[in-house]
């Protein structure tokens, strides 16, 4: 049998792997950066839903933020680092594992 | 596995999320709204004969659609790659339209070559710039009603003064034609959000 990593499913990243982070992962990864009005807009998330879930992310080094005043209006600007691109990366990889477990079911 | 918890419909599944991801690193092409009012100005060319009045106007006007934009929907900062993308695709764009006119008024040709390039521009251009939200089939008729124009000559039209008329006419209504179908799709994904108490 050729030598893989396993698949475990204790190794998923749950920073990561929740659904909302995902997301803002997803669309922080494809951009140079973003606003906290336009990731609220584009997920349908709450504003406190949103922020409860990139302070986690922030904590965890996967994303930078950076405040700003415009004409007295606070904008939060949002984007990945490059452990935030590696980590969503990694994600999928073990998600794929994952998904090859099925083949030894059949 | 897939905690479904406090999700909204937009974040719950794969394929939506994905296409909000699209939506976000295409942002800049869907704001339609910057064609529809350059092309409200190039219109209004055609109709009014005033041209370098009309152009300038819709050009003055389409720099107000950006901050509006972003006020109403956020703010999203392109890549440098695909920023450099636009600028050199638009160039390479504009420079064809404007080198097949100067055919179209030099030589009578049976076909338009000017929108004959423009149908052939935004098809490619559109086509690179929202290869990831996708086309939809308005954009498809809309390329096609471009080509299909570019006979005009055929039927006597777009003849000696008649040319940049037709021209300006058929461009305006395109480019607002293909900003509204764009500007829709945006306003349709990033719908408002009711805020908590």
């Amino acid at each position: 049998m050729k030598a893989e990593k396993r698949a475990d499913p204790a190794e998923i990243d749950r920073l990561v792997h929740e659904p909302a982070r995902m997301a803002i992962l997803s669309i922080l990864d494809g951009v140079a950066s973003t606003d906290f009005m336009f990731l609220q807009r584009a997920l349908g998330l709450t504003k406190g839903n949103l922020s409860v879930h990139l302070s986690k992310l922030e904590a965890g080094g996967l994303i930078s933020s950076s405040k700003a005043f415009e004409r007295s209006i606070p904008r939060t600007t949002l984007s990945i680092t490059p452990e935030g691109r590696q980590a969503r990366a990694d994600h999928w990889r073990q998600l794929e594992r994952l998904r090859g477990l099925s083949s030894f079911e059949d | 596995m897939v905690c479904m918890a406090n999700q909204s419909a937009r974040t719950a599944r794969g394929p939506e999320a994905s296409r909000t991801a699209a939506i976000a690193a295409e942002y800049d092409a869907l704001q339609g709204l910057v064609w529809v009012v350059w092309g409200s100005g190039l219109l209004l060319a055609a109709i009014t004969g005033q041209i370098l009045a009309c152009i300038s106007l819709g050009g003055f006007l389409t720099l107000a659609v950006p901050p509006w934009y972003r006020r109403r929907y956020g703010i999203v900062n392109p890549t440098t790659g695909r920023n450099l993308r636009v600028s050199i695709g638009l160039l390479i764009a504009a420079s064809v339209v404007a080198l097949s006119f100067q055919v179209d008024r030099s030589v009578e040709l049976p076909v338009l070559l000017s929108l004959l390039a423009l149908a052939g521009v935004l098809c490619v251009g559109q086509m690179l710039l929202l290869r990831r939200v996708g086309l939809s089939p308005v954009h498809w008729i809309v390329y096609f009603a471009v080509a299909v124009a570019s006979t005009g000559p055929l039927a006597g039209w777009a003849r000696g003064e008649g040319l940049s008329t037709y021209v300006l006419a058929v461009t305006g209504a395109a480019t607002i034609a293909l900003g509204l179908i764009d500007h829709l799709r945006l306003a349709r994904a990033l719908a408002p959000v009711h805020n908590e108490g």
